[in-house]
């Protein structure tokens, strides 16, 4: 079936995004500085770092820039974990054997993750997903109230928030 | 996704990834948190998305059954055809005047089993994921 990764999911846009890995590993590597929201510096390849949308962005924005690119959404040890994970994952990319044998190996942990949300939100009230995923209501108060009247039934049985 | 500012934004295609794990019932009650995920949930792509996952995951079996009542539930692909939800038919205290003639991606298709006054049948297309129903033009003879 081809539906499957007819989704669109945040691994295979990382993958588009990511530069190729250098072949030649003599070549001398770029370091690129990240600061957690706990100001702790972590000190990456450049590959490894444009691993990360945000990162890729700032520099696309300011492409001399040197500084230390800030990641306020971020503490030390989540973000050092995902590091370790980005340098699994271009590890993989540079030998095709390798990554054949890892295929799905960042689709399982993004499922993991999206399952174990899903789980979480799945019986929550409207409400409690506009706070957990922090989005604002921009439905009039009639227009909500329609919305609800049309599929009253798929608002019984919710849990407690 | 600028507009978002600073707030706890999850990226769209996330977002959908994770609405792809979801129930039908969970989804359609999501679908007022905002105009932006009313216009993902309802978008065509979702539709087709969702329905494709679900397809691969649990395949359901439509019962209609009539001892005396006319009842209609959804029976799990195992050996014991357990039963995985009672239907409330649509259209209400008409159950007995419809059957089954075949479904397709989960909507089902039943004619009135009589013919009516213009001596057509009535024909009608039914979703029971999201309970709605929708009446073919009378056919005539």
């Amino acid at each position: 079936m081809s539906s499957s990764t007819d989704s669109p999911t945040l691994t295979t846009e990382t993958t588009q995004l990511s530069p190729q890995p250098d072949t030649e590993t003599a070549q001398p590597t770029k370091k690129i500085t990240l600061k957690s929201s706990d100001n702790q510096i972590f000190e990456v390849e450049e590959a490894v770092a444009m691993e990360f949308a945000t990162v890729k962005s700032f520099f696309e924005d300011s492409p001399s820039s040197t500084d230390t690119v800030p990641l306020p959404n971020v503490t030390a040890k989540p973000l050092s974990q995902v590091i370790e994970f980005c340098k699994e994952q271009i590890k993989f990319k540079a030998n095709p054997d390798e990554a054949q044998k890892k295929k799905y190996h960042s689709e399982d942990l993004l499922d993991v993750l999206n399952q174990a949300v899903a789980d979480r939100i799945e019986n929550k009230s409207v409400e409690y997903v506009r706070g957990f995923f922090g989005i604002d209501n921009d439905f009039t108060a009639e227009e909500e109230a329609a919305l609800r009247q049309e599929h009253a039934w798929a608002y019984e049985g919710v849990d407690e928030d | 996704m600028v507009e978002e500012g600073t707030k706890n934004h999850i990226p769209e295609d996330m977002v959908m990834d994770i609405f792809l794990k979801l129930p039908v019932k969970s989804i359609i009650r999501f679908s007022c948190a905002s105009k932006f995920w009313n216009s993902l949930i309802t978008s065509p792509i979702f539709i087709k998305n969702h329905l494709s996952k679900f397809k691969q995951r649990k395949q359901l079996f439509l019962l209609r059954t009539s001892n005396p009542i006319v009842s209609y539930s959804l029976h799990l692909d195992n050996n014991s055809l357990d039963r995985y939800s009672q239907l409330e038919f649509p259209i209400q205290n008409k159950a007995d005047l419809f059957e089954i003639y075949g479904s397709c991606n989960g909507i089902v298709c039943l004619p009135s089993r009589f013919m009516l006054i213009n001596s057509s049948k009535r024909i009608i297309f039914w979703n029971p994921s999201i309970r709605k129903t929708l009446d073919l033009p009378a056919l005539r003879s």
